[in-house]
């Protein structure tokens, strides 16, 4: 591999990486304070996908718009699903995962139905590439990199500094002490879901115009951000951010220099965090 | 629509009595799985004589031995060359022929881009990709062509940066592929962002969909599709300009006239005229002699069943298939490429 195309590689991958990040920090948000692993979040990115699409490149309303609707509706649809369907299920883990999947291909299914197969493009807003040297850098993916970095950063932001990020926090952190400070946890739960779903709903409209819009586009990005949250440790707000950027690395630098074959490391470490430290990099060990 | 043809004629005479074409259509899902449930329901609880399908090679492969051939179900498909030969007297090709393509392909690229000539296969890690890169490396070497590497990538790849990145490192300026159509627009849109300035060869039946993901500059500049018609193209067979009209007639001026809908009609006619030239629905040999002797209504012309020079067995339909460009916005054919009869 080339300098150059080491330097490439790095770029690209701490863009993919704060994409991955994303996705994986509304996972692993919704797990730290109510114990349900959300498969339905790759519905809900492919869902925040196919709302900005129809938004922008459709119906032609700005970007911010879109990309606010996809934010905005997917969080609500969080809502909804955590009031009518995990409240019930709450106390078991088994029957929240079934629902977890049932609603995941049921809105796949019905993405089919409505939108059907053929790829959707969403045109990017940001065009043309820079320059340096010998390198070349897309200029979607580094707004694309900044925006996902943005919303990291706002969502370290509430969860460290508001009020009710700290309510969120504490019931993580001790869900019976909480109550008895009169912490409202159905609530907060509900607010904790409709901030994930919101989370992928927002990557995935991001991710729409650099690559292409289907039904199944969220399953490899599930895979991915179960692998950020594990590496990072199950719950770990922190963990998950610098899992991201790891395997976003991994994933570019390792690829550019052997080829497909490299798409193993990530599992490999995996397999290495839960043999040598199952609490992941920055987990507490408690989940 | 070529059933509807036939049953509006009365059907198909068999011995003198007269039989209606039934046609059920099963999902495939493009997976071999899918490809069994599907060819499941068609053979033990539809009870098909002949299937047309399925499309991709992972689900053929799953149902060709285990299903279809104890059940002698006649299939006609559009899989690699791998799936023919004596050893499968049930199955049929009814496209463009695969080993032929690629040497064709690369024929007719040299003799338009002579300065494209360092090639690297870009394929799928399936059935499909290791298929066309065996036979493009083997054509590309037989032509001249240097081979500067080949790159492999799982079908959910939505990033392929690094590869390209690989790809530009070893400084190939043709790369080939028979990836679908929505990875064949995101592997042109990153190729082009990253500056590529060569050429990609790839399976471009869908060609505006591809554009649509790639975007037109892209397409334009990197894209040369194979298996891809333009139906509306003075190029084309008169017999296709016929079928066009006609299905255009049927479902509407937007409907999208494909080569699938070309095999597809054509599948349905050469089915029927074997069966009535057998004069028996039930006898799978007379029904397989027939379609070896008579020449098949195809819509590009009348031809008989080839291959028996490259897999031992006739069973391939003589078609030639188009390789088109986008030029100022406009999908353009260029020519029509490949033998007929097939050796």
């Amino acid at each position: 591999m080339s300098p150059e195309s080491f330097l490439q590689a790095v770029v690209n991958g701490l863009s993919m990486g704060m994409i991955y990040a994303v996705v994986a920090l509304g996972l692993t948000f919704v797990f730290s304070l109510m114990g349900i692993i959300n498969f339905a979040h790759a519905a809900l990115y492919m869902l925040g996908a196919y709302i900005m699409y129809y938004f922008f490149a459709r119906w032609e309303l700005p970007y911010i718009v879109a990309l606010i609707a996809a934010v905005v509706i997917t969080g609500a649809l969080g809502l909804v699903i955590e009031r009518y369907f995990y409240r019930r299920a709450r106390s078991v883990l088994l029957s929240s995962i079934i629902i977890a999947i049932a609603i995941n291909t049921v809105m796949e299914h019905g993405a089919l139905l409505g939108f059907g197969f053929d790829p959707r493009k969403v045109p990017s807003i940001f065009t043309g590439v820079i320059q340096i040297s010998d390198n070349t850098f897309s200029v979607e993916r580094l707004a694309i990199g900044g925006i996902g970095l943005a919303l990291v950063l706002a969502f370290v932001f509430f969860v460290r500094y508001t009020k009710m990020g700290r309510a969120m926090r504490a019931v993580s952190q001790d869900y019976d002490a909480a109550r008895l400070t009169g912490a409202n946890v159905s609530l907060i739960y509900s607010l904790a879901m409709g901030i994930g779903c919101a989370l992928a709903g927002a990557a995935g409209a991001l991710m729409s115009s650099m690559f292409s819009v289907d039904p199944y586009m969220g399953v490899p990005y599930l895979f991915k951000a179960f692998v950020i949250i594990i590496v990072g440790g199950l719950g770990s707000i922190p963990g998950s951010i610098v899992a991201g950027l790891i395997l976003g690395q991994i994933d570019s630098i390792f690829i550019t220099w052997l080829g497909n074959i490299a798409q193993m490391f990530g599992f490999i470490l995996v397999i290495l965090i839960l043999v040598f430290r199952p609490r992941g990099l920055m987990g507490t060990g408690r989940a | 629509m070529a059933v509807e043809e036939i049953n509006a004629k009365g059907g198909i005479t068999v011995a003198g009595k007269k039989y209606n074409v039934q046609f059920v259509a099963r999902d495939d899902k493009y997976t071999a799985e899918g490809g069994v449930a599907a060819a499941n329901q068609l053979v033990y609880s539809d009870g098909v004589k002949f299937v047309l399908g399925p499309v991709s090679s992972a689900a053929l492969l799953a149902v060709q031995t285990s299903i279809f051939e104890p059940n002698k179900t006649l299939h006609f498909v559009t899989s690699w060359s791998s799936v023919l030969g004596p050893t499968h007297p049930y199955t049929f090709r009814i496209s463009s022929e695969p080993g032929l393509i690629w040497p064709g392909l690369l024929e007719w690229i040299k003799k338009t881009y002579p300065n494209n000539t360092k090639l690297a296969p870009f394929e799928p890690n399936d059935a499909t990709g290791k298929a066309s890169a065996t036979v493009t490396l083997a054509s590309a070497k037989t032509q001249g062509f240097t081979i500067v590497g080949e790159e492999y990538y799982e079908r959910t790849t939505t990033d392929f940066y690094p590869i390209i990145t690989r790809m530009l490192d070893k400084g190939s300026n043709l790369w080939t592929s028979a990836g679908a159509a929505g990875e064949q627009g995101l592997i042109i849109k990153q190729a082009y962002e990253k500056g590529y300035n060569g050429l990609l060869a790839g399976w471009g039946s869908s060609l505006f969909s591809i554009r649509d993901i790639a975007g037109q500059a892209a397409t334009e500049k990197i894209f040369i599709a194979f298996l891809s018609m333009n139906y509306a193209s003075p190029n084309i067979k008169p017999g296709q300009t016929a079928l066009t009209q006609k299905y255009l007639a049927k479902y509407g001026k937007d409907a999208e006239m494909t080569e699938y809908v070309e095999h597809a009609y054509d599948t349905i006619n050469a089915i029927a005229q074997a069966v009535q030239t057998a004069g028996t629905i039930d006898d799978v040999a007379a029904i397989i002699k027939a379609l070896e002797t008579i020449q098949l209504p195809l819509t590009q012309g009348a031809a008989p069943l080839g291959g028996q020079q490259l897999y031992g067995i006739k069973r391939a339909f003589s078609k030639q298939y188009g390789v088109s460009r986008i030029v100022a916005g406009k999908w353009e054919t260029l020519a029509l490429i490949g033998p007929v009869p097939v050796p």
